[in-house]
């Protein structure tokens, strides 16, 4: 008996050694997923040239997902729309066509119904960047200038309350926080959330500068009141009834001595209104209770820092991208309810390039944007390239 | 960057023969590695990609300028990256279409059009695209040999792309796209074109490495050694000539012992001098 055993254990032993030793390099690659071609240098085809294309800013209206990009210096950046159905670009709008010498739609969508608002940032240090209406129907982009919102500044990021009528925003290099009623079109800005001298001082000592610190993101709870992040390390509250701005008690998750990275990377509301939120000094996930305002850190869900993009899909589970330079993404899913995070690892997805005959296996490595169909059934990625793809995945 | 013990990147270093003196002259992408290099022999300019998110990659040690051009390549790193005698650097992108750093302007081309392949041959070739190349030149010709097992000849120009004219399969079957590797090759003084065909499971005759000979001019080809793959497996290294007409190239092949080791070691390599002129001596 004894020896049949030994035999068995032998034989196991042997069998391990033949397992596949590259097994920790198994790429995330689900049934359903697909990349679509969005920038190609060069080509008859429609597609973004090189250096305009970084896809900072994402949505989904039906069918569609609706980019804006980031360009390199002196060069104008697109909006885009892409079809589920045909897995195509349709449509691309340069924007210099409405609105010159600006450089980046990096500040996300708002969104009131089917319109999308965002904000843009100046081509040269001292413009002033533009919000901007885009509306979207029978396959064409169009693009309306609603004005320069804090005169001498880009806008960073953006929110909207299609309830209130208003737009929230974060101007850049300030980080002064403003507000804009759609209807009127006025505009309130608010210092509280801007850098001072002295933290200024502070962060050019570890030679940061403004996009390093300042939130990259903004988010409104249900109730209507608007969250962000401000230097240092902290989380601001804005209560539009009230007009004020309170911080938070709890700082943002730190990692000993990088405090200074600190900022709000990306926002998701969970169904039962939690928070949830990404940040970008270490990648640490958090959740605030809009209720008590209190902050807790759900911890890395890997070794990289950054978290820039969350969405909550159809099955209740939040997925994200973590890892950007100088490291690249890491796909993870987190399950509010049962078994935390799950490392999804480095996404690849087939590519259709009809020229070339068939699907090529498309990595995603520097991905700046993350988002969810309107059912959440699939979750979108956009990358931030020189050359930058849409990457798409199914929720099951 | 990913790996259990962590990976700094690759770095790139100069090596003076005369001297003996290594000169490091830094790091390309953190937590990349450097998978190829090559030299603008006119301004001093280094070209590389980096592995795995294909950056294209620009060094100039006389200004100390590093610039990240960005990324050009999809799923998979394409192995040659070469320059032409104006000093520009040529890649790929995952369409396999030529991408150049023109030294004039300084700026990436994208050619338009993809290098030839064969029909049918699958994406999944065509993102993996030149593994070798092999300069004539004297007649300013670069041969290219693609994964899909194309031979091309590339007439590179100073300004522009450039043209590339299909010359046919590496070894000639009767169904397309010819199987076979070749991510070797060296254009000898005689005018013609050698490559070894073997490696990655991907024998035209089964295991099985040859050597052939291509005649750019009459697009002869012919079978000039063979090899089991106990003597050569594999065969690496492109446009390497000595002053002499000597062409080298890095070869492995299989062994037992080694491949009980596990899976990085199971082979054991060798240099390769040849020449179709002369004898060489030992």
């Amino acid at each position: 008996m004894n020896r049949k055993i030994l035999t068995l254990a032998a034989a196991f032993s042997v069998l391990a050694m033949f397992r596949p030793l590259a097994g920790d390099y198994k790429f995330f690659s689900p049934k359903g997923s697909f990349a679509v071609e969005v920038s190609l240098e060069n080509t008859y085809r429609l597609r973004l040239p090189i250096y305009r294309n970084a896809i900072t800013s994402l949505t989904c209206i039906g069918d569609h997902a609706i980019g804006g990009t980031r360009a390199n210096e002196g060069l104008s950046p697109f909006l885009f729309a892409v079809s589920l159905t045909s897995r195509s670009l349709e449509v691309v709008h340069d924007l210099a066509e409405v609105l010159p010498d600006q450089r980046a739609i990096q500040s996300g969508f708002g969104r009131g119904g089917t319109v999308l608002y965002a904000g843009t940032m100046p081509d040269k240090e001292g413009a002033s960047g533009h919000l901007i209406k885009v509306r979207f129907a029978n396959k064409k982009i169009e693009v309306t200038d609603l004005g320069e919102p804090v005169n001498g500044e880009g806008i960073f990021a953006i929110t909207a309350d299609s309830r209130l009528n208003m737009l929230y925003g974060i101007a850049h290099p300030s980080g002064r926080f403003f507000t804009y009623n759609i209807q009127s079109g006025k505009v309130q800005v608010y210092d509280e959330t801007a850098a001072t001298q002295r933290q200024l001082g502070y962060y050019h000592s570890y030679a940061l500068e403004p996009e390093d610190f300042l939130s990259r993101a903004l988010v409104v709870d249900k109730s209507g009141r608007v969250y962000g992040s401000r230097p240092v390390n902290s989380v601001f509250r804005f209560n539009p009834q009230s007009g004020k701005i309170e911080t938070l008690k709890d700082e943002l998750p730190i990692v000993w001595g990088r405090r200074s990275l600190g900022r709000v990377d990306s926002w998701a509301v969970a169904p039962d209104g939690t928070l949830y939120g990404g940040n970008a000094g270490d990648g640490q996930l958090f959740k605030i209770d809009p209720v008590t305002g209190r902050l807790t850190n759900l911890g890395k869900p890997i070794m990289m820092p950054r978290l820039v993009g969350l969405a909550f899909g159809c099955d209740g589970k939040l997925y994200g991208v973590a890892g950007a330079l100088p490291g690249y993404a890491h796909l993870f899913v987190y399950d509010p309810n049962d078994s935390g995070f799950t490392d999804l690892g480095n996404p690849r997805f087939p590519l259709y390039a009809p020229e070339i005959g068939g699907e090529l296996p498309w990595r995603g490595f520097q991905i700046a944007t993350v988002t969810a169909s309107e059912d959440g059934c699939y979750i979108f990625m956009g990358e931030d390239e020189s050359l930058s793809q849409l990457m798409v995945f199914p929720v099951k | 960057m990913n790996h259990p013990h962590g990976y700094q990147g690759g770095y790139i270093f100069k090596w003076d023969p005369a001297k003996e003196r290594l000169t490091n002259l830094g790091l390309g992408l953190k937590y990349d590695s450097i998978k190829d290099i090559a030299l603008d022999r006119v301004g001093g300019l280094i070209y590389g990609v980096s592995y795995p998110q294909v950056h294209f990659l620009l060094w100039d040690p006389g200004n100390n300028i590093f610039r990240d051009l960005g990324r050009v390549g999809s799923d998979h790193v394409p192995r040659c990256i070469f320059s032409d005698r104006w000093g520009n650097g040529y890649y790929v992108d995952w369409r396999q279409r030529l991408v150049k750093y023109e030294r004039d302007s300084g700026q990436l081309l994208f050619s338009r059009d993809s290098i030839p392949a064969f029909p049918g041959t699958p994406a999944g070739r065509i993102i993996t695209g030149v593994p070798t190349y092999a300069k004539d030149s004297e007649n300013g010709v670069i041969y290219l040999i693609t994964y899909g097992n194309m031979v091309c000849a590339f007439r590179p120009q100073r300004r522009g792309i450039g043209s590339v004219e299909a010359l046919g399969a590496t070894y000639d079957m009767e169904t397309l796209p010819p199987r076979g590797y070749s991510p070797n090759s060296g254009f000898a003084n005689n005018g013609k074109l050698y490559y070894f065909i073997g490696g990655h499971g991907q024998y035209v005759v089964s295991d099985t490495t040859l050597l052939m000979e291509f005649d750019p001019l009459t697009r002869e080809k012919q079978i000039v050694l063979r090899f089991p793959v106990d003597v050569v497996s594999e065969v690496t290294g492109c446009d390497v000539k000595d002053d002499r007409g000597n062409l080298y190239f890095a070869g492995r092949r299989r062994s037992l012992q080694a491949e009980n080791m596990g899976e990085s070691g199971a082979s054991r390599p060798f240099m390769i001098i040849f020449n179709p002129t002369r004898e060489i001596a030992p």
